[in-house]
Order: C-alpha cells, then sequence, then structure tokens
C-alpha cells in the first residue's frame, strides 16, 4: 500500500479508540498540549467530531449554535463510546469549548446512567499578557501531576523528549506544507495529515509522513487558493477545490498550517516553553490582537504567492466574520480575489453553494484587478 | 384593588436621570476635556466610578439606541460594510454608531473619544469589536480575561454574597484581583486620575446597600397581588441604579423606588384590574418594544412580573467583605456571564424567581444573532418545564426592529398563555 493509501486508511479510521484505553487520555480539537500525555507514558487520542453524524443525544440539551465540532463531540461523549478512557482533556481555544466543559457537567444531572468519561478543562487562556501564562502555568502543573498519577510521574527528561517528538511531527508536517505550496502534495492529504497529529503514535506519524514525502508527485502549476475561516474537520472542501483544477496553497483556520508553524522551545524550562506555546501561538479563536493575527495570515498569503482566498463560515459564525471586512479590503490592495461563504452548516454543508463560490473566485483569477 | 395605569413618579426621574447624566458626561467630555471609558456590562466599572471617570456601558448605549428606533439605520450599515447577519447585534450598535460619526443621529449626540474602551472576554468576538472600535476613535483597550469554573457548586444565588471565595474558586479570585490592579493601573495612566482605596471601600458598600434596597422592592413585589409595577419601570429604575452603582444618587433612588413601591402595594394598587396569570420574561429584554410586556394584562389577566434583569443587582452584585474590598470586586464579575447563562446557575435561580413572584408560565426571547444569550436555553427550558414552568421560546433579535413580527409574536404568547399557562 502507498503513502497516500495508507494515509487515507489512517484518516478513515481516526475514530477507532486504541486497544490499551487504561492509558489513553482522549484529546478535544487539535491543541490538546499533547506533550504531556507523551511524558506520562500515556497515549493521546484525540476525539475528532463526526460530520458526516448528525447529533442526536447531545441536541436534546446543546443548542443548534453551538459549533458544529463542539456539538459532535458533545454529542460522542453522550454516546458513551468513551466511556473506557481514563481522562479526556478539553483545551479552552473558544468560547464555544468552554462551553462544552460547562454543558458536559450539567448534563450528567441529566442523563446519571450516561457513560461519561472524566473531561478535564484546560485552561489556556490566551490573553498574551504575563499574568495570564503565570495562570496558566499553573494549569499545567497541575495537569502534570494529574497525568503523572494516570501513568508515569512526569520529570524534565520525559517531558523534554515529548517536546521533541512532538515537535519532529510539527517539522514533518512543515516539510509537508512545503510541498503542498507547489502542488506536490494535495492540500486535502495534507489536511488529513494535520488531523492525524495526536491520533497516530508519533514513530508512526513520523514513518507515513516521511514516506508521503518520499512519494510527493511533481510540482503543479494551477491556480493558488488559500482557504481560510472555520476550522475544518473534513477535507471535502478542499477535494472540491481540487477538483476543480485548483490548489489549496495554504489556510488559514484552527486544523490548518498554524498547527505546526510553530515550535515549542527545546532549550528553556519545558513547562514554561509548553505556557508560552499554548497561550501564545497555538491557534485559537481567543488570539488577539487581531492585527497581528492578520498581519501574519497576508504574509502567509504573500510568500504561498495566493491569487484567491475562499473564506468559508459555519452558519452559527459569531466571531469570525468580524475579520472579514478588513481582511477582503487588504486583499484586494494585494490585487488577490476573494469570496465569503457564510451559512455553512457542519453536518450539511451547502456543496453547491460552495461550488459556485469556488467557480466564481477561479473565473476572476487572470481578469484584472481583484 | 385598585388599578393604576400610571406610572410610578420615580420612573419618570430615572429616566431623566439618564438623559441629564449622559448630556452632563457629554459636556465633560467635550467641553471640559474630562477623560472617560466605554465598558461592557459585565466589567468592573468600580475602578472608574472610584477615580471619578464617567463609565457609557455598551448594552446601556445600545438599549438607547434600540429604543429611539435608530437600530435599522446601523444594521442597513454593518450589511452595507460587509459584516454578515449572523454576527452579533445586541452589543455592536454602539460601535457602528462610531462608525457612522453622525452626531444628530446618534442618541444624545452619540460617543466621544474614550479613554479606554474596556471589555470582559465571554465570547470569542468582544476582543475583535473592541479593536475595531478602539483603531477607529485611537485609543487603548483593556481586555480581562475570564478564567473557567472547574466545579459548578448549587445554589450560586445563596451562597455568591457571602460563601464567595469557595464558590469561584480561589485561584480564579486570584489572577482576577491580578487583572484589576493592573486596570487601575492602565486606567490612572490613560485619564490622569489617581484610584484612592478609601473611595473605593465606600464604594464597594454602597453597592451592596444599593443591592439590599433593590432585595426589598424584589420582595414586595414578588409577595403583592396584583403586581405594582410593571416590568418595563422595574427595568428602568433598577438598570438606572445599576449602571450607576456606588453613587449616592443610586441610594437615594433604589429607596425612593422602594418607598414607591410599598406605597402602592400597601394600598392594593396593581397594574392589571383581573390579575391571573404571572409571567416572567426571560434572556434579553426587548427593548425596543418594552410596551410588548403589557399586551396581555387585560386580554389575559397576565402580567409580567420578572425578568433577569428585575433584581440581578441585589442577587447578583452583592459581595459582603471585611478585609479586601477589590477581592470582593473580583468576585462580583468573575462569573456574572455564567450566573445568567450557564446551564445549570441559569436555570436554579429562575426557578426560585418563578416560586417566588408565583410565577405560573416563562417567555424566553433567544436571540437569532446574539448565540452567548442563547447559550443554556434548552437546559434552562427542560429545568423549567421538568419545575411545572412552561415556557415558550420566541426567536428573535433583541435590538433589531426590522425582525420582529409583533402580530405573529402577540398570537403565539396569546396561544400560550391560554393553552398552557391557563390550562
Amino acid at each position: 500500500m502507498d503513502a497516500t493509501a495508507r494515509l487515507h486508511a489512517a484518516y478513515d479510521a481516526r475514530f477507532d479508540i486504541p486497544d490499551d484505553t487504561s492509558r489513553t487520555i482522549g484529546c478535544i480539537s487539535a491543541v490538546a498540549p499533547i506533550e504531556l500525555i507523551l511524558a506520562a507514558g500515556l497515549i493521546p487520542f484525540r476525539l475528532h467530531g463526526r460530520p458526516s453524524q448528525m447529533p442526536t443525544n447531545g441536541d436534546t440539551y446543546m443548542e443548534e449554535e453551538v459549533d458544529g465540532e463542539v456539538r459532535s463531540v458533545f454529542d460522542t461523549l453522550l454516546r458513551g463510546t468513551c466511556a473506557d478512557l481514563p481522562l479526556v482533556l478539553l483545551p479552552r481555544i473558544s468560547e464555544q469549548h468552554l462551553q462544552l466543559h460547562y454543558y458536559v457537567g450539567e448534563v450528567r444531572k441529566w442523563e446519571p446512567k450516561a457513560q461519561i468519561p472524566p473531561v478535564q478543562i484546560v485552561d489556556v487562556m490566551q490573553t498574551p499578557n504575563w499574568s495570564t501564562g503565570r495562570y496558566i502555568r499553573e494549569r499545567l502543573d497541575e495537569l502534570a501531576r494529574d497525568l503523572g498519577q494516570i501513568g508515569t510521574p512526569i520529570t524534565e527528561a520525559s517531558l523534554k523528549d515529548a517536546i521533541t517528538k512532538t515537535n519532529a511531527m510539527r517539522r514533518a508536517l512543515q516539510d509537508l506544507n512545503a510541498l503542498r505550496r507547489d502542488g506536490h502534495l494535495p492540500g486535502s492529504d495534507l489536511l488529513r495529515m494535520t488531523n492525524l497529529m495526536g491520533t497516530l503514535p508519533p514513530d508512526d506519524f513520523l514513518a507515513l509522513a516521511a514516506d508521503l514525502k518520499a512519494e510527493a508527485g511533481p510540482a503543479r502549476t494551477a491556480p493558488r487558493v488559500m482557504l481560510s475561516g472555520a476550522s475544518l474537520d473534513d477535507p471535502g472542501l478542499y477535494e472540491l477545490i481540487e477538483s476543480k483544477g485548483a490548489l489549496v496553497a495554504a489556510d488559514d483556520h484552527v486544523t490548518g498550517e498554524r498547527l505546526y508553524a510553530h515550535l515549542v522551545d527545546e532549550t528553556a524550562d519545558p513547562l514554561d516553553a509548553l505556557t508560552e506555546h499554548y497561550q501564545l501561538h497555538a491557534p485559537g479563536l481567543r488570539q488577539f490582537p487581531q492585527s497581528k493575527q492578520d498581519a501574519r495570515f497576508f504574509a502567509t498569503c504573500k510568500d504561498a504567492a495566493i491569487d484567491a482566498d475562499l473564506c468559508v463560515l459555519e452558519d452559527c459564525d459569531d466571531t469570525l466574520g468580524w475579520d472579514w471586512p478588513k481582511r477582503r479590503d487588504a486583499l484586494a490592495a494585494m490585487n488577490i480575489h476573494s469570496t465569503l461563504l457564510t451559512g455553512q452548516n457542519y453536518f450539511a454543508p451547502d456543496r453547491a453553494a460552495q461550488s459556485a463560490a469556488i467557480d466564481d473566485l477561479l473565473s476572476r483569477i487572470g481578469k484584472g484587478a481583484a | 384593588m385598585t388599578m393604576t395605569t400610571e406610572p410610578l413618579a420615580v420612573t419618570a426621574l430615572a429616566r431623566a436621570n439618564q438623559k441629564d447624566w449622559f448630556q452632563s458626561f457629554r459636556a465633560r467630555v467635550l467641553q471640559d476635556g474630562e477623560p472617560y471609558v466605554i465598558a461592557s456590562a459585565v466589567s468592573p466599572h468600580e475602578i472608574f466610578h472610584t477615580m471619578d471617570v464617567p463609565v457609557v456601558s455598551i448594552p446601556w448605549y445600545s438599549a438607547v439606541i434600540s429604543a429611539k428606533q435608530q437600530s435599522p439605520y446601523y444594521f442597513s450599515m454593518m450589511d452595507d460594510l460587509g459584516y454578515h447577519d449572523r454576527l452579533p447585534r445586541y452589543n455592536t450598535l454602539p460601535y457602528f454608531s462610531t462608525l457612522d460619526g453622525d452626531p444628530e443621529r446618534a442618541p444624545y449626540g452619540g460617543l466621544p473619544k474614550p479613554a479606554m474602551i474596556l471589555e470582559r472576554l465571554r465570547s470569542d468576538y468582544a476582543q475583535r469589536v473592541a479593536e475595531l472600535w478602539a483603531d477607529e476613535y485611537g485609543c487603548p483597550t483593556f481586555l480581562m480575561d475570564s478564567p473557567a469554573l472547574t466545579r459548578l457548586r448549587p445554589d450560586w444565588y445563596k451562597r455568591n454574597q457571602h460563601d464567595w471565595e469557595d464558590l469561584y474558586e480561589t485561584h480564579r479570585l486570584d489572577f482576577q484581583v491580578e487583572q484589576l490592579k493592573q486596570l487601575i493601573r492602565a486606567g490612572e495612566d490613560a485619564t490622569g486620575k489617581s484610584f484612592s482605596q478609601t473611595r473605593f471601600t465606600q464604594e464597594m458598600h454602597n453597592v451592596n446597600r444599593l443591592g439590599e434596597l433593590i432585595a426589598e422592592t424584589r420582595d414586595i413585589i414578588a409577595r403583592s397581588t396584583p403586581c405594582p409595577v410593571p416590568l418595563s419601570e422595574q427595568l428602568t429604575n433598577v438598570m438606572a441604579c445599576t449602571w450607576q452603582r456606588g453613587s449616592q444618587w443610586a441610594i437615594d433612588h433604589a429607596t425612593a423606588y422602594r418607598d414607591e413601591v410599598k406605597a402602592r402595594a400597601e394600598a392594593g394598587i396593581g397594574i392589571c384590574e383581573n390579575e391571573k396569570h404571572r409571567l416572567l420574561w426571560l434572556n434579553n429584554g426587548l427593548w425596543f418594544n418594552t410596551g410588548f410586556y403589557r399586551y396581555f394584562e387585560q386580554s389575559h389577566g397576565a402580567t409580567f412580573v420578572w425578568s433577569m434583569y428585575s433584581n440581578f443587582l441585589s442577587d447578583g452584585y452583592r459581595k459582603y467583605f471585611t478585609e479586601d474590598p477589590l477581592r470582593a470586586l473580583a468576585a462580583r464579575h468573575i462569573s456574572m456571564n455564567e450566573q445568567l447563562h450557564l446551564p445549570g446557575w441559569m436555570a436554579e435561580w429562575i426557578i426560585q424567581q418563578a416560586r417566588d413572584f408565583g410565577a405560573s408560565g416563562a417567555v424566553m426571547l433567544t436571540p437569532d444573532s446574539d448565540r452567548m444569550a442563547s447559550l443554556g436555553t434548552r437546559f434552562c427550558k427542560l429545568a423549567l418545564e421538568k419545575a411545572g414552568i412552561p415556557v415558550l421560546e420566541l426567536r428573535a433579535s433583541a435590538v433589531d426592529a426590522r425582525q420582529w413580527d409583533d402580530d405573529a409574536m402577540r398570537a403565539r404568547v396569546a396561544a400560550f398563555i391560554e393553552e398552557r399557562v391557563a390550562a
């Protein structure tokens, strides 16, 4: 089986819980501090959202205005499929994730027979201030102690080793991203690979990444699209763009290339280094100032020689739409075309509307100023 | 029993005070060059009250814009600029009035440049709007983060006034106190005024006294049948005190409000001649159409007696302290939003209010374009229904009059009263 086929198989199997459940720690979202889990000799397991499965149990209690991934994970927890996990970590990367923490606590009263594992908030507030960093450091200290009690006590050496391993995965993704930029690797496959970090064991992940790199195809010249907006748990939109002959040369969302753009400092105190990484560099809706986020976005567009930006938002978006007018105008000044597509349902995206928006966007490339 | 259609005398005074306060504020800022601060509702205005720096509350000005029927204009502007139609509207109207820059259109002449915009992060958009707004003015922002509760203890409304250290968790309060210290320094730098500890301590005691007066009035309204004061007037008086909490005016006004309500109650004066059903109004107020609360008094004998803002000032703001008023202030704001919207906490308080006020039904306004205000509503509905309190959910914008179908909403509430409350 070639590397791409192995990637697709691994991605399709991403919901399968590892056999050794007593040593497996669930992680909600792609931004969990898996270094601490690895350092305790435990297995991180990402609880992916399931866009193909409409929530049933969860929607009794959770409003449809909540982000699709959060609704989906809440439903998964209520279904009891993760019941045997000793702990699930819930990083606070958005208000919706914080609300999930509270909803899980409340639903235990309403569904006393539901097999819901312990869920622990990881309160990594992302205000870029020193006092916030000290607060996060204390929370990570507590988490390290908790994980050490489930697995083996975390030492400085074990944590540094885990940071090195996780950074190696980030570097591997950076290498693949460089290949994606020039069309050697489809953006859809890079999204799959990115979402396997924290799902595959690090050694398996690195081996697969190396094979993907070795098997990368020739460079392709095609319209170059930036895909921005809501985080994506499914490569469907990437594949739709690629099916029209364009490259998804870059992306700007929580599960895209921002996830591995920054490496944890391997020379500093490891807990301080993790604190700074998850506070200041991990992607999340709470990162600000937005002007800094916008500057990074524009730099990526420039570096990736983007022709057009497609910004896609979920139907319940109350956040990312605030960034759009400023980005639209700045992109136009950079002669980059752009389109905003709102109202996309996580569970039932409007592929016809997406297709029309892509067609329109691609038709404008090469036809004068944006 | 005597029925009255006359408003309370204090209600006119509250309205006049609001207008006078704003005109005085503009004079201080525009003519005298004094600094002021724009702040979210759930942020610690007390810091700036202590420094004699005026604070304009964002939802207060938003409600004023809405009440003056200006929201359609600003929302059209929002559409034209490319902000999509699901973005939150309740707290963002004032930003668009600034962008518009027309003092003839903006209520009371609009908001001049502030010394600072203060936000407490209880969503993922507040910091974005604050940053855009501050860029427009060329002023700094101060953003307060909100640490997560690790566990929810029951009966927050019974514990939060004295037992707040345990309820809100020490590590969270430690962080909040640090943020307050930083805010004091940033506020002093931005305004050129000094923070007085003695004045602050008095301010904190004043807010507690204010809460006691509102609590007394709450109890009078709750036990009096018929209801002596319409919900819209409750809100006018309580919110005026909320925005000016800590001041002597607020204490004096709350005293007069209590006395007038008490006199009415003792005289058996009510607002609905044949009161048969008492209802709660949940979630956001219907600021552009507060007359809606009274549609059903004549037709159905149904009176709205309570909303979430009727006595949050008494139930949620009071924080008694013996040593450190700054820590008490930290406790006041650290979980304010959670108490109003968090599953569990929201419902347990409302159920207690329904029992206290003898309410037999609730109408819940769930905003279409403000999902922070929609959170917790399903749990809340389930809990109220389980407690025997039927709930009607209306989905609409709390501030965008363009989206409100008055006839349809009236018919739905009428049917709800007939089919579920009266049944």
